[in-house]
């Protein structure tokens, strides 16, 4: 008996000090003043390696990948090019601020004076709704080179093969392709997520297949109503706030003035207004509904509650990184059962794409530079996730980042992520997965299309004040849906809104007969 | 106690104190790999600022720690400069909030929704305990 509380006392005795001896190297550091961030352009890494035999290629990028990485991460980045039979080293540029409209006046800048610029970052957009894409304007100020040429050619294959088709399609304007789109999540599908645990406690029995949310209505009611007496943090949400998905679901895309589009029965666009769409107001009357009778909650704090699991059914569009095999990755790991609403859409590439400098001078070897870091995996996997054993380990052939003073680029580097290390709840076969989820994405309606706004512009102005005024109906902030609807289309009728779609759906057609 | 009970305790006891080593490496050991912290000192006493990031969120924080309760003659003061990116747009969002208080002060910059990630969190903090100050700039990326 005495063997056995000595034990325990030193157990833990030994844990605690052991802990704290830890933590006590840890958190006596010199006290120190971090430097203010540079806001001028700077480069990384400092030249120093023995790369003179090397061509130095430049690019610049607004940060989001360099800001704060190892600069080793770069140094070995180079070693690995020329390792790999490049006869160029590459020095990133980045500019660091927190106004991203800076970055762009400093790239074209860059061009004004003539400065070396061989690949060039777009940079990320404005903020929602301020309406600057950084991509196309890019192009119309005549940033970018197109890649056609480069691209039909035999070594130009090898890059177009690393994508989807669809890929190419998104970073297309006016017929010409200017940047590489390697995004991951080139579409993201619609699940509705039934989480297991709750389904099982109240033993919930579940179609085999999920044509209406009404389905589940008598389970939302099972739900809502035992946790009535619940505290709001921990009680189980019957479902969560799927309005502002409801166009994606649907399978709708808007224009910039709310004005809506979708394939009709013949697979062509046909622009509509949403407020009028069958389908829309019966899932909104039902969403209301659901909100009157305590099934779904609208609050902010729904949000958290969701992220710990605490929910039975939700919409959300998942990755193979968060959502495989019936795991969906929330603070932890939880078992559902998925039904898939909608494939989702290619988009069109506003934002953030990489491409060739149009006044570089070493295009060959640019266009050559986006060819290994897309097909090669040592490469890509060196951009992403940084040095093996330094930023990164490998548990069972995952990714486990490590703690480091400076970090990888991660997630938004330059990298073609199909092709490096799983993380998260990607499987080893992760290029196939999600070459398999590109390939069922359908092009969005308007990847592509350019509507000349000059005979509709003020009408469309006055259109898009009206679906602005109307946004909070996404909140669940209205009274009477059906009623309110009904008002803002009598607003849209005032702001010709039928001139305006049948103006639309012209171009719409001699657009997509061409 | 008999020799061999003795023998058999040390044994134990070497066992744990392995056993706690090892384990003192493994949990206590692996840190978040996304919190940046910095310590400092106004007058005598402690200071701790503090950002960290997930995908969803970033937190900063700013304490001064004299051992004592209640109120206190200093002030803490932190400014968050959150960005998340929409991974689908690639859109930022951005939030830049400034709190103070009296020896604890901490401020979280959310994700406006799941299509966006988390990229970058900074926080400016400062410490004011009779005429002295502490400043620093703590940041920290996803």
């Amino acid at each position: 008996m005495k063997v056995k509380s000595l034990v325990i006392i030193i157990l833990c005795v030994l844990s605690l000090s052991s802990c704290s001896i830890f933590t006590g190297v840890e958190q006596t550091p010199p006290p120190s003043i971090s430097p203010s961030p540079e806001s001028n352009p700077t480069a990384t890494p400092d030249y120093t390696e023995d790369w003179t035999n090397a061509k130095k290629l430049v690019w610049v990028t607004d940060g989001v990948d360099t800001l704060g990485v190892d600069p080793q991460i770069f140094i070995d980045f180079n070693n690995m090019l020329l390792e790999k039979g490049a006869d160029f080293i590459v020095e990133f540029v980045d500019i660091d601020s927190f106004d991203y409209m800076e970055y762009q006046t400093y790239i074209r800048g860059l061009k004004a004076e003539g400065r070396q610029v061989d690949i060039l970052n777009t940079g990320i957009g404005a903020e929602q709704g301020e309406g600057f894409a950084t991509f196309p304007e890019a192009v119309k100020d005549g940033l970018l080179e197109p890649l056609d040429e480069y691209l039909s050619t035999v070594d130009g294959q090898e890059l177009y093969k690393a994508f989807d088709p669809k890929a190419w399609e998104s970073v297309k304007i006016q017929s010409k392709t200017y940047g590489v789109n390697n995004k991951i999540n080139l579409v993201t599908p619609y699940y509705l997520h039934i989480n297991k645990d709750v389904r099982d406690k109240y033993g919930i029995l579940l179609p085999e297949e999920i044509d209406s949310l009404v389905q589940l209505e008598d389970a939302l009611k099972l739900i809502a109503e035992d946790q009535k007496s619940v505290d709001k943090d921990k009680s189980i949400i019957p479902i969560d706030n799927f309005m502002p998905k409801l166009c994606g679901i649907l399978g709708y895309v808007c224009l910039d003035s709310g004005v809506a589009v979708r394939y009709d029965d013949k697979g062509n666009p046909q622009a509509f207004n949403l407020f009028e769409d069958a389908e829309f107001i019966s899932y909104m009357e039902i969403a209301y509904d659901y909100i009157d009778k305590g099934l779904m909650r609208i609050d902010e704090s729904a949000f958290n509650t969701l992220s710990k699991g605490l929910f039975f059914a939700t919409i959300a569009q998942s990755s193979p990184e968060e959502f495989f095999d019936g795991v969906l990755a929330l603070d932890d790991q939880i078992e559902v059962v998925s039904y898939i609403l909608s494939d989702g859409y290619v988009i069109n590439e506003l934002n953030r794409k990489i491409g060739i400098a149009s006044w570089s001078e070493n295009k060959e070897e640019a266009f050559k530079l986006l060819t290994m870091i897309n097909t090669d995996s040592d490469l890509s996997n060196l951009l992403q996730y940084g040095i093996f054993g330094k930023h990164y380990e490998l548990i069972d052939g995952k990714v486990r980042m490590l703690d480091t003073d400076k970090r990888a680029p991660g997630y938004f580097s330059p990298a073609n992520q199909m092709i490096t290390y799983p993380s998260g709840l990607e499987t080893e076969n992760k290029e196939q997965i999600y070459r398999d989820i590109h390939s069922l994405g359908k092009m969005s309606p308007i990847a592509g299309f350019t509507l000349d706004e000059s005979s509709i512009s003020e009408k469309l102005e006055n259109i898009k004040e009206v679906y602005k005024k109307y946004e909070p109906i996404y909140t669940g902030e209205m009274d009477n849906i059906r009623e309110t609807l009904n008002q803002a289309n009598r607003e849209l009728i005032e702001a010709d809104v039928e001139l305006v779609l049948r103006e639309i759906n012209q171009q719409l057609t001699c657009w997509w007969q061409d | 106690m008999s020799n061999k009970k003795t023998l058999k305790l040390k044994s134990i006891a070497i066992l744990i104190i392995a056993a706690s080593v090892i384990f003192t490496f493994t949990v206590c050991a692996s840190p978040s790999p996304y919190l940046s912290r910095e310590y400092g000192k106004v007058s005598i006493y402690d200071t701790v600022a503090t950002s960290s990031i997930d995908i969803r969120k970033g937190t900063v924080t700013t304490s001064f720690n004299d051992g004592k309760a209640g109120y206190r003659p200093s002030s803490v003061e932190v400014t968050v400069d959150y960005v998340a990116i929409n991974t689908v747009t690639l859109v930022p969002y951005t939030i830049r909030q400034t709190r103070g208080s009296n020896y604890f002060i901490g401020l979280n910059g959310t994700r406006p929704n799941s299509n966006y990630r988390s990229w970058r969190v900074r926080g400016t903090h400062k410490v004011t305990y009779g005429q002295q100050s502490w400043t620093a700039i703590t940041e920290k990326y996803y």
